[in-house]
């Protein structure tokens, strides 16, 4: 953290960082050539060795000279489990613009993991800009209305999905509205709202949150506005019902009354600045390669690749291993950060193949994680 | 011919266990070689477990688990899980006193041990192995295993079963001072059953001095490498280890390596502490209540000197470091749910 004698210098640098970063985002927006991924990778690293104590401790460990870095492979990841153990910012809690919190748990506030962001312009403009990008490509030719099946802002101040929803809706059409009322979807109020649009909806929710509603409308339809498109994100875990992502889509298809091209899952964490989406609605729109199922196109700003979980050593392109995830984007945090999800690279993205299962306890014996619970993403 | 008193069933259990803990014994032989490879142990920790971990003497207060009429005949089915294999002795003994017959369910995993020890006893008729879980009212059902096991099996059970959860856990040892720990004994604590008992210290509380006793507990575990071997280590743990220590480097230290690792932080806002064999993590707090209540339901064990913190757990049972792995036969091991319970009340089960 970044104490008052050097707080001018390292804030002076992550603003430069920052400046860089969104340079590098509004570069790739325009096609146009960026500086190098590698290099930039390498500065924020730097940066946040020196004024990110839990990056700093994990780099002396590992016995890596900030100096050698080239390359954002040699930047070590930052467990997800650290974001619920230590604080990760370069900057005092008083300069926290948001604070970010992982999904809470039955057994309290204190096992939530955090992500405290000082500027969140930077993670602003990388999720307008790949959001736009997967979810809305036709941008320049279709105008859509961003509905949200997720609580207001200010009733989820410290959610990452709910910000993001909410700039989608300020960014992509007038303003996002919101079905999420005390864990319970208005759907009186979504469905007056979607029968009075005439213009195509993007609709946002996590994936239980379409269960909740497809329970809710009981095998009735919700037909939108054609050209409307969907965007799903996020599992089911601590949830009391779960549904196979195949039967899911189809069910969401036949409810709104659209292609299941339509609909594309979203991947991201609290503990990213960044986010991933399945191609289908730009490859359906004719901006982008088909892609299986399953498989997530991350933006050029966050580099994924997958590790050997015993080792954390990188593996050879097409091999299983975990997620590791170089995000420019975490200027302030740790721009690399090793995740427990389970991935293949293949030609155009990533496959996601889950939540590794962590080490099952034998015998009577129990982890504390186990007892706990474990944060999750958004 | 079926034994009328518990006591004297009791008596022929641990008549048997001492054929198994006999290493001239020809069953006693056969489990040492046998067990290993059923449980992931090592030849030593088997070896070590059955001469010195399974019981031998019952203590008095065991008997006050009898039912209070013993004229009465009770069937008491017994549901294994894959625990500590010397478990299912005390197991039987238990179930022994609660019923003049005990049909066993053994655990798919390891239905080794159970077979051993009926093998072992001449006078064991009044132990059924059973392949199925048949259960009438007026029967006891003792289960052992998880907690979801435990609540899944009791809504099966008719009305007028008795319902007995013995369910998963940790050890936790609270310290003042983590250099004056016994760090010998409670490495000794650590290695049996490489961890896998539901009294294996797995956390450690102090105020001060965790980072020395990091340091010496490391050593201590290293240096049991070659007496006592570290068993089988799944993909799943050597990952979650590798996790472990990638966290501890960020946000703490770490002592040793994979089989004799050991992890100090100071004041962490939450709690890790993964399911790796030989894995003890250290924490350094003045302010430990906030951090340990909400893990009060699964500790098992305590032992050390800090009351203030052992007496954030009211219903674990008491130790002392080098013998958490060692309790008398006195009782179950889980003191959390104390008795039996009618299968209408299995919602008191919850933990």
């Amino acid at each position: 953290m970044i104490d008052t004698g050097e707080t001018a210098t390292a804030l002076a640098t992550s603003r430069a960082l920052h400046v860089r970063v969104q340079a590098f985002i509004a570069a790739h927006e325009r096609g146009e050539a960026s500086e190098s991924f590698d290099l930039l990778a390498c500065d924020i690293a730097r940066f946040q060795m020196a004024n990110v104590a839990p990056v700093a401790r994990l780099a002396k460990a590992r016995g890596l000279d900030p100096a050698a870095l080239t390359r954002a492979d040699q930047i070590p990841g930052v467990p997800t489990d650290v974001f619920k153990l230590a604080r990760l910012a370069a900057h005092a809690p008083a300069l926290d613009e948001r604070v970010f919190r992982t999904s809470g748990t039955t057994q309290g506030q204190g096992q939530r993991g955090e992500h405290p962001v000082r500027d969140p312009s930077t993670y602003s403009l990388g999720a307008a800009a790949h959001g736009r990008a997967m979810l809305w490509p036709d941008h320049d030719r279709t105008a859509v209305r961003v509905l949200v099946l997720g609580p207001r802002p200010e009733a989820a101040p410290d959610s990452s999905l709910t910000f993001m929803c909410d700039l989608f809706g300020r960014l992509f059409s007038t303003e996002a509205r919101f079905y999420l009322e005390h864990e319970t979807i208005d759907r009186a109020a979504l469905a007056r709202d979607v029968a009075s649009l005439e213009t195509p909806v993007l609709l946002l929710g996590t994936s239980f949150a379409f269960v909740h509603l497809l329970d809710d409308l009981g095998g009735g339809r919700l037909p939108l506005p054609p050209g409307s498109r969907i965007m799903q994100t996020g599992g089911f875990k601590g949830k009391s019902r779960v549904v196979e992502a195949s039967e899911l889509l189809a069910s969401m298809a036949a409810t709104f009354a659209i292609d299941e091209g339509c609909i594309a899952s979203e991947y991201g964490m609290t503990e990213l600045s960044s986010q991933c989406y399945e191609g289908s609605i730009r490859a359906v729109l004719g901006n982008g390669p088909t892609l299986p199922r399953g498989v997530h196109v991350a933006p050029p700003w966050l580099r994924v690749t997958a590790v050997e979980p015993a080792t954390l050593e990188a593996l050879p392109a097409g091999e299983i291993g975990l997620a590791r995830m170089v995000d420019l984007a975490n200027v302030d945090s740790s721009v690399t950060v090793q995740t427990q999800d389970r991935i293949r690279e293949v030609p155009g993205g990533f496959e996601l193949l889950g939540r590794a299962p962590g080490a099952p306890p034998r015998g009577c014996s129990l982890a504390t994680e186990e007892m706990l619970g474990r944060g999750h993403p958004e | 011919m079926s034994i009328a008193s518990g006591r004297e069933r009791v008596a022929a259990l641990l008549r048997a266990a001492a054929r198994l803990r006999d290493p001239d014994d020809a069953l006693g032989q056969e489990a040492r070689r046998t067990l290993p490879t059923a449980t992931g142990l090592s030849d030593e920790n088997v070896d070590r477990a059955l001469r010195h971990h399974l019981e031998s003497e019952a203590q008095e207060n065991l008997f006050s688990y009898a039912l209070p009429d013993e004229a009465r005949a009770v069937r008491t089915h017994l549901v294994l899980s894959a625990n500590v294999f010397v478990g299912v002795l005390r197991a039987l003994c238990l179930a022994a006193l609660r019923g003049d017959t005990v049909v066993v369910l053994p655990s798919r995993r390891e239905p080794l041990s159970v077979a051993l020890l009926r093998r072992a006893g001449s006078d064991l008729s009044f132990v059924q192995i059973a392949s199925r879980l048949e259960p009438t009212a007026g029967d006891e059902v003792h289960v052992y295993g998880r907690d979801e096991t435990i609540t899944a099996i009791g809504a099966t059970l008719p009305a007028g079963a008795w319902l007995w959860g013995h369910g998963a856990g940790l050890g936790l040892v609270a310290a003042r001072d983590g250099r004056d720990v016994d760090v010998e004994a409670l490495a000794d604590d650590v290695v049996v059953f490489d961890q896998r008992g539901c009294l294996s210290p797995r956390v450690v509380v102090v105020r001060e001095g965790g980072e020395a006793l990091g340091d010496r507990l490391a050593h201590a575990l290293g240096a049991r490498h070659t007496s006592l071997p570290l068993g089988v280590i799944t993909d799943e743990e050597r990952a979650a280890a590798a996790r472990y220590v990638a966290t501890q480097n960020a946000v703490g230290q770490i002592y040793g390596e994979l089989g004799a690792l050991v992890g100090v932080v100071s004041e962490p806002r939450a709690l890790l502490a993964p399911a790796v064999p030989r894995l003890v993590h250290v924490i350094e707090t003045t302010v430990p209540a906030a951090l340990l209540v909400p893990l009060e339901p699964a500790i098992t064990c305590v032992a050390g000197d800090d009351e203030a913190v052992i007496a954030l757990f009211p219903r674990s049972r008491r130790s002392v470091v080098g013998q958490m792995q060692r309790p008398p036969l006195d009782g179950p091991v889980d003191l959390r749910v104390p008795r039996p319970v009618p299968v209408e009340a299995t919602s008191r089960m919850t933990k």
